[in-house]
This record gives C-alpha cells, structure tokens and sequence, in this order.
C-alpha cells in the first residue's frame, strides 16, 4: 500500500510518503501563495522523488492549517494528532511530544497505541512560536538559522520580558539600544521562548519519553534551553522532527498504527 | 492535598524581624546602612535578591533616622500580624482568609489569627522578582489564566504552593473588580471553607451605605457561628479609636503633602500605610508609625522648610507603583529631586469613625472601607474616577502626573479615553504607561526608568 | 425547517423588519444588557425588550479610543455599533454591573453623548440574600420609576403580572425546546438553537412565542444528528456567532446541553408569581441560573454542569471565554477542576466574538474531538 501525509503549515509545506510500512520519501519546501499550491507542489516533489505518480497514492491525509479542501485528501486530521502519531510511530516508546511551530506550540500526550491522550496548545499570542524567533532574529539582523548557534557563544545572561512577544521586542530593542551583545540577546531570546514553552507544556503531565517536533526544534539554543529547564533530554528521532505532522499524517492514511 | 509549609511566609517575617531589629537603634541603624550601602550595592548583594528587596524595603540608607523609627513601628506591626497567623496555624488555632476590601479590624477584635490574601500580592517581593515569578508560574501552571489581575493572581499561586494556612472560613467583598470577584470564588473553591461576600455597592447614597452596612453586620453573625464565640464589641471600640488615631495621622501627613515644599515622606508614608492598614488594622504599633511620620512631617514643613526648597524641584502624583521596582520613589528623588506627594491609589482621607454606638460604628467602617484605594474610585460610575484625580490635581499642585498602569485593570482599560481627556484639562503633563505592576516578567526596572526619565526631560522638569 | 430558516435570518441581524414595522406603528424599544435586567418590567412600560448585541458590527475601531484593546471584544463591538448610529431605533439602554467592561459602557455612552437618551445603570447584587433582594427590589422600583417619569407612562401591578405570565410562557417553551435535545436522535443543533434565542430576544414577546410554538411543533420527529457525533456541553457568556457554533458541530459534535447567556441562562427559573409581582420578579433574577459575576452561587453552577452532563448524556465538555473577559477566566478554572475531578473530557477555547482565528479554532475542536474519541475506543477495549 502506498500512503501519503501532506502537512500545510504556517510557514513550511511538508510531505512524506510510506509503501509498506516503510518511508520511501520526503520533502519539506517554503509555503507557496495558496495552501493547495503547497499541497500540490511538496506532493508532486515526493511522488517524482519516489518515483511515483499522483495515481498510485492509495491514501493520502493531509493535515496542518492548509488541511481542507486539498482535492487528493482523502482525511484530514489535527496536526496534534498527526505530531503525536508520527513521532510514536518511529519510537513506539515515546509519550510526550513538544511541537513548536511556526504559528503555535503545543505540548502533546499520546496513549499506548500513539493516539492523542491530551494536548495543550497554545492561545493566538505568538510568544513562544516559530514566528516570534523569526521576528527578534530579524530585529537584531540575524538569520533565523544562526539563532541557536549564535546564542551559544553566550557568556553573560540577560533579562528578556516573556510575556509577550510585543514586550519581548520592546526589550530586545532596549538591548540593542544599550550595545547589548548580539549573543546574550540571542540567548536571552531563547530562554525567553523555551520559558514560555515551559510555562505551557506543564500544563500536560509530562512524562519521561518526550521528543520535540516542529521547525523549532532545529534550534540547537531552543532545544537546550527546554532541556535544561525541563531537566529531561529530549529523545533524538531517526527522521528530521520537522516532518512529524506529514509522518502521522502517512500513518493515518496508511492505517498501520 | 499536598502537607502545607510556610517556608515563604516564614521568610517574609524573619526578613522583617531582622528589619525591626536593625532598626530599633535608629541612629545606628542609620549609619550602619549608611555605610554599608555603597559596597552592598557594588557587590550587587552577593547576587542574592532577598537582600536587594530587604534593603530597598528600608529606603536604601535614603532614610533619616526618624524615618527609620517609623520604621520600626511598621515592621513591629507586621511581625505582629503575619507572625501571629502562622504561631496559630502551628498550634492549630483557627486562621481566618480576608481579602483586602474587608474590614479587618473586626477580625482583629474577634481575637482570631486572620491573614489577608491580598498580602500575598506584596509579601513575595521580599523575597526577591525570583519568588514573584514562582507564584505566577504556580497558577499560570495549574491553569489559572494571565489575563485575572496579577495582583489577586499572587495569592492563588500561593495558596497552590501549600503555602497558606488552612482556613476556617473566607471573607470577601463583590468589589472592587471583576478579578477579585472572580478570585474570590476560585479561592473559596480550592481551600474549601464556609464563606461570606460583602455586596457591592454602586451610589454613595444612604441607602447603598445602609446596604453596606447591614452586610458587614451579617459578616459579624456569620462570623460568630463559626467561631463559635461573640464579637467582644467592646474591644472593636478600642481598636476603632486606635484606627481613628492612625488615620488622624495618616489624613494629616497626607495633607502636609499639599504645601509646597512638601515634607518628602511619600516613600515611607505611602509605601507603608497601605500593608498597615490591611494588615495590622488597630494595632497600637501602626499608630505609633503614623505618629512618628507626622512629627517628621510636622518639622520638615516648619523647621527644614529652606532644606526642603532645595531639595523638591519636582512634584509627582503617581496612581500605582511596580511591586518589583520599589524603590521607584527613592531613584526619582535621588536621579531628579522628584517626590511623590500624592498617590491616586494610597491616598488618605478616611474620616473619623462615630464609635458612640455599635450601629454608628459599623456605618463609620463602611465609609472608612469605602475610601480604600481601589474601592473608592472603582464602586461607582467613572465620575468617582474623575472626580478623585480632579481633587488630587487641585490639592496637591503635582508638576506631573505618572499613571504606572496596571495592564490588568479593566477599570481603567474601559475608560482610557475619559482619563486621558480629564488629566489634557487640568493641563498637568501625564505620562501613561501600561505596566504590570507585580509581573517583573513583562517590563524590565531598566525600561521603566527610561519612561520616566524621557517623560521628565521631554516635559522639561529637568 | 422554514421557521428556523426565518429566526436565523432575523438572528443575523441588526434590527429586523417586525421590530421596524413595530417601530413605524409607534412602539417604543428598549435596550437592555444581560440577563439580570428583568424584561417584565420593560414589557409593562410599553416597551419592547431588545438584547443588545454584537451581530452585524462594524468593526471595533470607532470605539478604539473609548476602550483599551484589552477590553471585552463583545463592549467593544457593541459600543462601536452604538457610534456608527446603529442603535439610533431604540429609546433607551438599560446596563447593568454585570462585568467592569459591561459597566463602564455606560459610562463612555453617556460620555460620548450617543444616542438614545435614556441611558440607565441598574446595578444589581452579586450575592443571593434576602437583604440582596431588597435591595434588588429598590433597584428594580427606581428603574421603574425613571421609566415612568422619562416616557409618562405608569407601570401597574396588573401589566406587570401580566408580563410575568407571557415571559413565563416563553421560558417555558424554551425549556421544552431545550429539554428535545437529551432524546438520543437530537432534533436541533446548538447552532439552531442559538439563533432562535437571538432571534426572540429581538422580537416583541407575543411574536416570540408564536414562533417558539411553531419550532416546538417542527421538532417531532426530526433528526439532525448522526450516531458519531459527539454530545456536548459548552459553557461561554457573550457567544452571537452561530457560524463559530456551527464550525464546532461540524468537526464531529453536537451541543445537546449549555450554560450560555442566550441560551439556558435566559430562560431557567420562571417567576413565581405568588406574591408583589417586584419581590417575585427580583427573587428570579437573582436566584436563576447564575452568572460567574454572583459570588456565592459557584457550587450551584458547577452541581448544574455535573447534572446536565448526566441528564444529557454528554461526552465531552467545551467551555469558551472571550479574550480579556476574567470572570469566565476563573470559571473556566473551576469548570476544569470540576471535569478533572470525575476524569472527563474538557476543552477551553479563547478568542474574540467576530475575530476570525477559525483555523486554531478548528485545530483545537478537531484534535479534542479526536482525543475524545480515542479515550471512548481505548475504554471500550
């Protein structure tokens, strides 16, 4: 059987596709103007990867914010689930997923058999997504990517309001205004951000088997932050946590959970 | 439910036990923190932030020795109060919760330990922003919502941290906002005790004040079944008259407020009164505070009149100020030679309370309840508001207005407009800004000088 | 079903054609927020009650000035209507205390001189005693009285208890249009059912219960649900989008049972018409199904939501607060630890009336609804 899973995001299309049992490709790319047009072209980028036509997917699920009305779907389901899901699915021990996003953040509890026990997501203000690292990488002139290294060069903590991403700006501003060293801001922006994921997931019982998921979790000062905070270490999945939400979603489609 | 410890009230008191020992020798006190005080703050207090806030909570070696003494008599009265509560949970003594908007002092003629939950709003401060911050994060985890006022935020966390004495019972008032109404309700549903609500009310008219009155009377009754004793309303007299003394003096200092110069006490006189009054309602040690700061006041205003010209060049009115930035009034008046002279939230005016019969007793503490700050602008319509600042502005000649915020309150979010229209007509400059006040998480000390300071030199104060 | 057809319509809409035609004949309207300003006294002055609502704004900004953004997004909208001159039908507005935000409408209204004329405050107690009721009464009285003395007209005993009887009448066909909703096959949707109370709440009394009778009659033998749905409870004040109701029921769910402003708040408890038709009238306002604004009323509230999910057969809880509204903040923290205590499934969703953000909305109801029906499969098993 040969299932898909296509996750529209906020900023990334992603898709993976699974014959058997087994994944045979996968493909992340920047959202185009329409979520059908991401559907559309990360779905035609992994079929032509796997050698395969549109035709020969017997199931596809798409899930994300783009997630209706994609006319190859044949289900669609919540990017919780398909997180859940698609991390449990690659290491069946995991129970806790930390997704972080480029629109939200969500912490999420899955049962013995990888489907959702509890979740919390996080509510419209973007403090603690993907977004607002993007939005104070920019303010202090770096690339969203360099954020996480960069913060490691830190030598000296500073304060960051985290309540908000407005008032975070506002302080980053202030640092910068006061010749703040462009590192100990990065990792101010960090832990400002890790906090607020903090603050979030202990509202579900977090338990010893937890992956983090989501474009965010590419930041290595991110990462070690929740780590530290947290007093876990996050388990290291075989398959770029970014692609969990089209992972769970293949899974759906292909009924193997 | 988890066993309760009061390792953070223990702190607070033993903090302003060691306070009232340093300063039972004022003069020595005095010099000791003179002379410490610049080494202490070099050393950034050895990194520790009880001792930050312990020193900033004594006025920073900014104190005379007078003010010391006054001092004193203020932490004797919260020693007395807070330690008293958790001497009577230890020995398993009935503690009774109160929020802020109650009158207390009944409690305290009761003669039962009470503990005012509001308290917890200011007492983690002594502890440092670190012990603010865990509090928040204690509701803000068992899923208490940030947008309820942080200050009646505070003492959920604390009640979730097992930190507050088991009650037998709550008391609380429908006001003065939406976040103590509903706080109110999540605190009697987690400790679990009988309760009793004090309606609001909206006029100031006899009637509402009757309302008022009667609710308080039935507080009394409800009181007496669950304490299973009678009010000793002998002793409520005694300790009404005490209150009478201490607003006397509070109502004076207040008013010295008004000459030009003033006699500078707003740090002490405003940041002190108000946990006196919550805490330690009729307690001989608040009075003997009000004394001291009124003799202080009472010579600064004749004595060191031509001191007291050099040093205010800028007169403040201020509405709030952040719980984690205490020293504010000190840094203004150290950076600008600015003082506060009035405080929209703090101000005394609580009139003398009719102790010749019971009746006229509980009216006059209705009334005295009704002037709290908070309570007084928020009951009514917004003319309450308006009028309030309108008064202050007149009698106190501020050259500025600082409206600190705070972010949370709906009151003032709900009529930003007619604030705004009222202070551009007294042609007073005002500076607003939307701080949260007891959250250090969501403005830094460092943003807030700023504020102010451009605020001073744009408006040319200095 | 046509009738529901027609209160949607009506539900939709600012000011609909009967209350025009009304207006046109030389009746006079009367506005009034939330459900502690008894529409009895309103009817027996002349008047036909009206719900003010946010349905049909224009948008918020016109009141931007007057209200801080993180004020009630219902205030917010309501008051900006009341700018843009879409309340110049009525002849007056009643407020009440109901929250800070609600309240200090009232004073912005009458700060920024916006018509009508009649603005009044009817501040009403937050505890259930029988001084409060007294003092509810005397309320109720000085209302009555300005009314009189504003509009010249006289407010009798008779009117009054003949406004009992047909708001008696309403509120009882409410309840059994309500109680339709614990059959298995449940022959109305939340949605429909929210419509219908926007729509009465707009409509002069004898109309509205004309239609009711007409939706109670429409509802033998009709099924809108299907065996997969799940049954819900939803608890939320100010809720007028009946296109956010329909956005949850159509990921997988039903609302069967509610604690909503309009919706089984309106209408629980009739008036006990035994003795001064005032203490009866203030005695049900006060004692009805209550607001998290009433202060020694929140064990009875959560014993309903623990009935309702029995009576009802409910799988699920969603309990929804509009952004900045704090008394619903609390609430929603006690509904939490209420359903946490029987281990029952509860989500809570926050967001602005008419504000968009339906694609996190959407997230949240179809990942609960997954997760529901997960824990049903995993318990069955």
């Amino acid at each position: 059987m040969i299932a898909a899973g296509c996750d529209i995001g906020s900023l990334t299309a992603k898709a993976v596709i699974i014959r058997d049992g087994s994944i045979v490709s996968k493909k992340i790319i920047r959202v185009k103007e329409t979520a059908l047009k991401s559907a559309e072209t990360v779905m035609s980028m992994v079929t032509s990867e796997a050698g395969l036509k549109m035709e020969d997917i017997d199931s596809c699920c798409t899930t994300g914010y783009g997630r209706y009305d994609i006319p190859f779907s044949d289900m669609n389901k919540s990017q919780i689930s398909c997180h859940g899901l698609g991390a449990f699915w690659l290491d069946r021990s995991i129970r806790t997923i930390i997704d972080i996003g480029g629109q939200d953040c969500k912490a999420v509890a899955v049962g013995e058999n990888g489907m959702v026990k509890d979740f919390i997501m996080n509510e419209k203000c973007a403090a603690g997504t993907g977004r607002s690292l993007e939005i104070l990488a920019k303010t202090i002139g770096i690339e969203l990517e360099e954020l996480g290294p960069v913060s490691l060069k830190s030598k000296k903590e500073v304060e960051l309001a985290n309540k908000c991403s407005i008032f975070m700006e506002l302080d980053v501003i202030q640092h910068l205004y006061n010749k703040t060293k462009i590192r100990d801001i990065a990792n101010a922006i960090n832990t400002a951000v890790a906090r607020r994921v903090v603050q979030l997931s202990k509202a579900v019982r977090l338990e010893n088997d937890i992956c983090i998921t989501g474009g965010v979790s590419k930041n290595i000062g991110v990462v070690n932050k929740l780590e530290e905070m947290l007093k876990i270490k996050f388990k290291q999945l075989p398959e770029d946590p970014q692609l969990m939400g089209a992972m769970g979603a293949a899974v759906f489609a292909a009924k193997i959970n | 439910m988890e066993a309760v410890s009061y390792d953070y009230l223990d702190n607070v008191v033993n903090i302003w036990r060691f306070g009232r020992k340093l300063t039972k020798h004022p003069y020595l006190a005095y010099f000791n923190i003179k002379y410490f005080a610049p080494p202490m703050i070099k050393l950034n207090f050895f990194n520790r932030a009880e001792l930050k806030f312990a020193f900033e909570s004594i006025g920073q070696g900014q104190l005379s020795p007078q003010e010391l003494k006054a001092m004193y008599y203020c932490l004797d009265a919260l020693v007395e109060s807070v330690g008293g509560v958790l001497a009577a949970a230890r020995n398993n003594e009935p503690v009774v919760w109160f929020d802020y908007t109650v009158p207390s002092i009944i409690l305290n003629a009761f003669g039962v330990a009470s503990i005012c939950t509001s308290m917890v709003s200011k007492t983690p401060n002594y502890l440092g922003a670190d012990c603010l911050i865990e509090h928040f994060e204690a509701a803000e985890n068992a899923g208490v919502s940030s947008e309820i006022c942080s200050m009646t935020r505070l003492p959920l966390g604390a009640v979730l941290m097992n930190q507050m004495p088991k009650p037998v019972a709550l008391l609380t008032t429908a006001q003065p906002c939406d976040s103590g109404r509903t706080v109110s309700q999540m605190l009697d549903y987690l400790a679990d005790a009988p309760s009793f609500v004090i309606d609001s009310i909206y006029d100031k008219d006899e009637e509402s004040i009757g309302h008022y009155s009667a609710d308080i009377m039935a507080m009394i009754e409800f009181l007496e079944k669950i304490l299973d004793r009678k009010l000793d309303w002998d002793k409520l007299k005694t300790h009404v008259e005490e209150l009478n003394l201490f607003n006397y003096y509070l109502r004076e200092v207040s008013q010295m407020h008004r000459a030009i110069p003033s006699p500078g006490l707003g740090f002490i006189f405003l940041e002190s009164s108000w946990p006196l009054r919550l805490f330690a309602s009729g307690y001989p040690s608040a009075t003997k505070f009000g004394k001291t700061i009124y003799d202080i006041g009472k010579q600064r205003i004749t004595k060191d009149l031509h001191k007291r010209k050099k040093e205010e060049k800028i007169r403040v009115m201020i509405s709030g100020a952040p719980m984690y930035f205490m020293d504010i009034y000190l840094w203004m008046q150290k950076e600008f030679h600015a003082y506060v002279v009035a405080d929209y939230l703090v101000q005394t005016a609580n009139p003398e309370i009719d102790t010749s019969t019971r009746e006229s007793m509980i009216r006059g503490l209705a009334i005295d309840n009704l002037h709290l700050g908070m309570l007084r602008q928020s009951h009514g319509p917004v003319e309450f508001i308006i009028e309030d600042i309108e008064n202050l502005i007149d009698e106190y000649s501020p050259d500025c207005l600082i409206f600190c915020g705070n972010i949370h309150c709906k009151h003032k979010k709900s009529v930003p407009k007619i604030i705004n229209d009222t202070c551009k007509k007294t042609g007073v400059p005002t500076l607003n800004m939307s701080l949260d006040l007891f959250d250090p998480r969501a403005n830094s000390e460092d943003t807030i000088k700023k504020q102010i300071k451009d605020f001073f030199i744009n408006n040319g104060l200095v | 079903m046509e009738i529901l057809k027609e209160l949607e319509t009506i539900a939709k809409q600012n000011v609909n054609t009967t209350l025009e035609s009304a207006r046109s004949n030389g009746k006079k309207i009367m506005g009034y927020f939330c459900s502690y300003v008894p529409e009895e006294v309103i009817h027996a002055a002349g008047f036909i009650p009206y719900r003010m609502r946010a349905v049909e704004s224009p948008g918020t900004s016109l009141g931007d000035t007057y209200f801080a953004p993180s004020i009630c997004s219902f205030v917010r909208h309501c008051f900006s209507k009341a700018l843009n001159g879409d309340f110049d039908f009525l002849d007056g507005v009643i407020f009440m205390n109901g929250c800070d935000h609600n309240r200090r409408m009232h004073d912005n209204w009458r700060y920024a001189k916006i018509k009508p004329e009649f603005l009044y405050m009817l501040p009403v107690p937050h505890v259930v005693s029988d001084a409060s009721t007294q003092k509810y009464m005397n309320e109720i009285k000085k209302l009555a009285r300005a009314m009189e003395t504003e509009f010249d007209v006289t407010i009798t005993a008779r009117a009054l208890e003949d406004a009992i009887i047909l708001y008696n009448k309403k509120r009882d066909l409410l309840t059994r249009i309500y109680e339709n909703r614990k059959k298995k096959e449940v022959p109305i949707k939340g949605s429909e059912f929210l419509s219908i109370m926007l729509a009465i709440t707009a409509l002069p009394i004898d109309i509205a219960i004309e239609k009711l009778e007409l939706v109670l009659k429409g509802l033998e033998g009709r099924v809108v649900s299907s065996d997969d749905d799940l049954r819900l409870f939803m608890a939320a004040v100010c809720t007028e989008e009946i296109e956010h109701m329909e956005l949850i029921e159509n990921s997988g769910g039903i609302v069967v049972a509610d604690k909503i402003c309009l919706g089984r708040s309106h209408f629980h408890t009739l008036v006990e018409l035994k003795d001064d038709p005032i203490r009866a009238i203030a005695k049900r306002y006060l004692t009805h199904l209550s607001c998290p604004r009433m202060m020694d009323d929140m064990r009875r509230r959560m014993a309903y939501m623990h009935d309702e999910i029995k009576e009802y057969n409910v799988d699920a809880i969603i309990v929804e607060k509009l952004e900045f509204c704090t008394l619903m903040a609390g609430e929603t923290f006690l509904y939490k630890n209420e359903a946490g205590k029987i281990d029952f499934p509860i989500l809570s969703l926050d967001r602005e009336l008419f504000g968009g953000g339906t694609g996190q909305i959407k997230t949240r109801v179809q990942a609960f609804f997954e997760q529901v029906r997960n824990i049903k499969e995993m318990s069955q098993n």
